[in-house]
């Protein structure tokens, strides 16, 4: 289990006139946006909900379900936003499709836009993809001029349009609300929920936020319905899914499999083990910075799918699947991943704003040999300090990688502490 | 490593205020949108495009045409990594060294880099080619180590490569 | 329609209307329930994180200042987890903070200090260095910044956007490197600024004015009520040694919210600079010369008996207590029966439609609704002082606590007495000067431009001897004819409750501490 017979999502990417509409339509695109204009929105909505589709961002919230929220009385412009501000360290599957696929991409989009009844769709692209952001405003305009995008979508009496709206750096406006805020004109800092987007979204209206690679599932779903998908996978845990292996691995890359697929598979088969054969696994981040490491032996038999990750400590996130050999140091590692979050908390909330450089200092400390007795026991609590008392995730998401670091390898840095310097540089010199 | 933190942005000032061409740009930019707020963003990179940073002067100009005051504008364009509140070098070159880079080597492409340009992170070099930023994750893990100069990015970098790309840079 | 709900707090049950949040409804059952960024008059925030409680069947602690109450709804504010919660904030809060309580001008109402010493524990386990900030920044002619005691809550920011639609203030950077600032160039110099301070939790946000002048334990605040215009902001006096060190907003929700503008905040300013008439003064061949009180008294109504009943006027502004007023009025309808009583208008700027009033006369409703006219344009002021020029006023009566318009006391043979505060207004040129009560010194009631009684009160004890314009009026009905004196300005008032319609159920007591509209 775990291979697909064939590839979906990323079918067409290796054909390079994929994002002209010419070519993109020979090769199918648009053919299920056609159809989904016949059908009754409701009944679209039905078909995701029974595929099972969750939410590739990384909080694996049911799509279908989701979609639900959205009022259908209210008399204010409903949105769609697409959430392409891809920045989970190790992960980079959606910038994949909108530079290589930006029309499959976009069927998704309108399709999903047509169901849940939205005259609107925002695509919010991080700042720094400059070539899929260029490229996905060629599609706009292409789609455009053939009358996928505008007023009367192909006849059919909807009309739509696409905003193309590039961010400029910042990590945490991959947060729904965060990016929302951005996409008014402001620092990207999260909302206080309730009220939630379906409600209270952009501009105050109801809005339903996804991302890019759940969205491109919604035209297969359609197109080979819903069973189909559903049967790919697990309950719960189905479909075609991106997986993205960096790292210490010899085929770093992005890989379509069925979700679920174990470990041992995505990375021996698909990305040919170790880059290095004569090292050892150490350990993985299993779907982005914010999901706790694995160890080696954690990996053994491990079904890369949302609920076993979640039941084992971790959880598949965003599917960023980040590979250590044993000549990491687990302490710089952790350092490595706490840079990040020092660097990207918004600052809005206390806990988060201090705690997140706290801890990265603290561990930068004792990875420079000035650990003394006792900062593991401070760093462990002042993670659990953060978590879960600020107004978005992000908190947890620095404090819970931390803590698995320091819980599954505590030894080294203990040895850090009373060695007052790294083993393993201690070790080369 | 684990030096003194100091808060404060340096702001600049540019010679002069955006041109014609860029607030009729961003007028077009406003209009695109549903709210006109929503086009602080665009109207910042519009901004940095002209004067290659976000000026003092730029930011009022845009404050006006948004209708906010020049604080907001500041603590927007502040809030976002990309947005330079001072003059940078005509390349920046920013040097991915989250997880994924970092095992595969940006540690010691930066301090080639480092080496190679005579500056530090976070510096310009004198010439005013270039400038030399350490970011984090750019979502090209696959192809790490990486680092994007100016909109490009630069991927399964070496240092002989990258050495070759900023030799081709004028 | 039940627009209530019901809900326990700590085990105490209490019914709310809908869209209380959880930290209102605390508070209504008198739950002290710790807050940084959340202030009443601006919108919720929810960043500090302190105000965590917890409440049933939700998994984590919630902050309480944006939890809406539920029916049904079960919360503690106390108890280990929220303890806990609030602890680890709190460390989070003094991690980075200098905490510099020696010699930060917060000190004594300081939210920090009160929630550290209840909340926190002792020591902080934070090892690294501190993160370094801006120290003693004048961002604008009131108001000094430190950042390093800053914990961003965002109020000063809110305040700028929200209430004063000037936004000077913003937060730059982010995550631990954010910092509150005005744009380079610009300043803090909305006509409010002082009330940033005013709400800074910590020592972050200081006036330039009150700086390391007095530690706030020192004070006696006062309430009292704002002279600078017709609004009437409810204001507390903050008094040592017989000064006004300082003036903050009172709140009151019918008159100023919590808010005060900076010229009223720093009205008391001028008061310790100007010279002051200590004692009663007469020119005598042209000499001044003091004189005691009753000297002084009874020569004011020796001369005035020898004038023309329709030849003496007064100019009475509208500073004057409706209390002042009314005798004034009374001594001339019952002894003079004239009615040359002037209010002059005293008109600066434009309404803001915030606070701040065109009409800078605090008691210009109260002269209104005793029946005496404010004398728009100071048309009849101007005339009376043709008059006196030519001679055909016998005298005039000034009773004002700055520059009367057009009086020109040496220009007229009237003969004019000046009662006032202070020595550097008219009283150079007066026949007869006698002393006043400043600003803080005196009690009494002023209606403001909406129509609602308030009490300016007595904070300070005035040099020598200073009689208010209505014990002066009725110094002279005594002299003149008859009156039985007040002991009070309170039994003056009961007194104008009984007798003017518009002042009717008008007492200290309805008046209480946030004032009472008067009957339309």
């Amino acid at each position: 289990m775990g291979a697909l017979t064939e590839k979906v999502l990323t079918r067409n990417l290796h054909h390079a006139d994929q994002p002209d509409i010419d070519a993109a339509v020979g090769r199918g695109a648009y053919r299920q946006l056609a159809r989904a204009l016949t059908m009754e929105r409701d009944a679209i909505v039905e078909e995701v909900k029974k595929s099972g589709l969750r939410g590739r961002g990384g909080a694996g919230f049911p799509c279908g379900l989701k979609w639900t929220f959205m009022p259908k009385d209210s008399p204010k412009p409903r949105y769609l936003v697409v959430n392409c501000d891809e920045s989970e360290p190790g992960t980079f599957k959606d910038r994949l499709l909108i530079e290589r696929d930006p029309h499959m991409c976009l069927e998704g989009f309108l399709i999903s836009a047509y169901a849940m009844r939205a005259s609107l769709i925002f695509i919010y692209i991080r700042g720094e993809f400059v070539l899929g952001h260029n490229t996905l405003a060629r599609a706009i305009e292409q789609a455009r001029a053939k009358g996928y995008i505008g007023g009367n979508v192909l006849g059919s009496g909807w009309d739509i349009d696409v905003i193309l709206h590039r961010g400029a750096g910042a990590y945490i406006c991959g947060e729904e609300t965060a990016l929302m805020e951005s996409l008014e004109g402001k620092r990207g800092y999260p909302r206080l929920k309730p009220p939630f987007p379906a409600s209270y979204g952009v501009y105050g209206n109801p809005t339903t936020i996804n991302n890019v690679e759940t969205l491109c599932c919604v035209p297969f779903i359609l197109e080979r319905g819903s069973a189909w998908f559903a049967g790919i996978g697990r309950e719960k845990n189905t479909g075609p899914k991106l997986y993205c292996l960096s790292g210490h691995v010899k085929r770093p890359g992005v890989y379509e499999a069925e979700v679920g697929i174990p470990f041992m598979r995505l990375f021996g088969e698909l990305g040919g083990g170790l880059l290095d054969p004569k090292r050892k696994l150490k350990a993985v981040i299993p779907g982005g910075s914010s999901a706790a490491v694995m160890t080696a032996s954690e990996c053994d038999d491990l079904p890369m799918d949302f609920d076993t990750l979640m039941a084992r400590g971790s959880m598949l996130g965003s599917a960023g699947v980040m590979v250590m050999d044993d000549s990491v140091c687990m302490v710089r590692a952790c350092e490595r991943v706490l840079k990040f979050y020092a660097h990207e908390s918004c600052g809005q909330c206390t806990p988060c704003r201090v705690g997140a450089d706290w801890i990265h200092r603290t561990v930068a400390r004792i990875e420079a040999g000035g650990g003394k007795q006792g900062d593991l026991e401070t760093l462990v609590s002042v993670c659990d300090g953060m978590i879960g008392k600020t107004i978005c995730v992000f908190a947890d998401a620095a404090a819970l990688p931390a803590k698995s670091f320091v819980a599954k390898f505590r030894d080294e840095f203990n040895d850090h502490i009373s060695l007052k310097t790294c083993p393993m540089r201690a070790g080369k010199a | 490593m684990n030096g003194e933190l100091k808060v404060g942005i340096e702001f600049e000032h540019a010679a002069q205020g955006l041109g014609e061409s860029t607030l009729k740009e961003i007028d077009r930019a406003i209009a695109r949108y549903p709210r006109k707020e929503s086009a602080l963003l665009p109207a910042l990179w519009l901004a940095q495009q002209e004067q290659g940073f976000c000026s003092l002067e730029a930011q009022k100009q845009i404050a006006e045409k948004i209708g906010v005051s020049p604080a907001f504008v500041a603590g927007v364009v502040s809030f976002y990594t990309m947005f330079h509140t001072r003059p940078v070098g005509r390349h920046v070159v920013d040097l991915c060294t989250t997880v994924s880079c970092w095992l595969r080597g940006s540690d010691d492409l930066l301090s080639q880099l480092e080496r190679k340009l005579g500056i530090k992170a976070g510096e310009t070099t004198r010439d005013g080619r270039f400038t030399l930023r350490t970011v984090e994750c750019l979502g090209s893990c696959g192809t790490a180590p990486m680092c994007q100069i100016n909109e490009d990015y630069h991927e399964d970098l070496t240092f002989k490569k990258i050495d070759t790309i900023l030799d081709g840079l004028k | 329609m039940s627009d209530k709900i019901k809900l326990t707090i700590d085990g105490r049950q209490i019914e709310v209307e809908k869209g209380t949040t959880v930290l209102q409804a605390a508070g209504s059952l008198g739950l002290d329930v710790p807050r940084y960024c959340y202030h009443p008059g601006l919108t919720i925030a929810g960043n500090c994180r302190i105000c965590l409680v917890d409440i049933e069947k939700m998994p984590k602690l919630v902050t309480s200042c944006t939890a809406i109450a539920a029916d049904g709804m079960v919360v503690s504010t106390k108890g280990p987890k929220v303890e806990d919660g609030r602890r680890a904030v709190m460390e989070f809060l003094l991690a980075n903070h200098p905490l510099d309580c020696p010699i930060c001008d917060q000190a004594g109402e300081c939210r920090l200090q009160d929630y550290s010493f209840q909340h926190g524990q002792g020591g902080s386990r934070f090892e690294e260095e501190k993160v370094r900030g801006l120290k003693q920044e004048p961002v604008g002619p009131h108001v000094v910044l430190d950042t390093e005691r800053c914990i961003v809550c965002t109020r000063c920011v809110r305040f700028c956007q929200e209430v004063t639609g000037t936004g000077e203030l913003g937060v730059f950077d982010r995550g631990v490197r954010s910092y509150i600032g005005v744009f380079p160039g610009q300043q803090l110099d909305n006509p409010y600024s002082g009330n940033t301070v005013d709400i800074c939790p910590v020592g972050a946000l200081t006036l330039s004015e009150f700086r390391f002048k007095k530690r706030v334990w020192e004070l006696r605040n006062v309430p009292s009520i704002c002279g600078s215009c017709a609004r009437g902001c409810n204001v507390d006096l903050g008094t040592a040694d017989n000064r006004i060190w300082r003036i903050t907003p009172r709140e009151n929700q019918h008159v100023n919210r919590w808010w005060i503008c900076d010229e009223g905040r720093l009205s008391y300013e001028p008061l310790d600079v100007r010279p002051r008439l200590i004692e009663a003064q007469a020119r005598r061949d042209g000499k001044v010369s003091p004189v005691r009180w009753p000297e002084a008294l009874d020569l004011l109504a020796a001369r005035l008996k020898e004038c023309r009943p329709e030849a003496v006027a007064a100019i009475a502004p509208a500073t004057l207590t409706v209390e002042d007023l009314y005798m004034v009025k009374r001594f001339f309808s019952e002894v003079l029966k004239s009615e040359r009583i002037i209010v002059p208008e005293k008109l600066r700027g434009k309404d803001d439609g915030i606070l701040i009033r065109a009409d800078k006369s605090p008691n210009a409703a109260g002269a209104r609704l005793l029946g005496l006219e404010v004398d728009a344009g100071n048309h009849r002021l101007a005339a009376l002082m043709e008059e006196a020029h030519a001679g055909r006023i016998d005298a005039i009566l000034v009773m004002t606590d700055g520059q009367v318009p057009f009086l020109d006391a040496a220009g007229v043979n009237s003969f004019v007495c000046v009662i006032t505060p202070f020595a550097d207004g008219p009283v150079a040129t007066a026949d007869l000067a006698l002393p006043a009560p400043a600003y803080g010194e005196f009690e009494g009631t002023w209606v403001n431009f909406e129509g609602r009684a308030q009490r300016v009160r007595r904070a300070l004890t005035p040099p020598g001897v200073a009689l208010e314009g209505w014990r002066v009026m009725e110094e002279l009905m005594r002299r003149m004819g008859t009156v039985a004196p007040s002991a009070t300005a309170g039994d003056l008032l009961a007194e104008i409750a009984a007798k003017v319609p518009s002042f009717a159920g008008i007492t200290v007591r309805t008046i209480g501490a946030l004032g009472v509209q008067v009957p339309s």
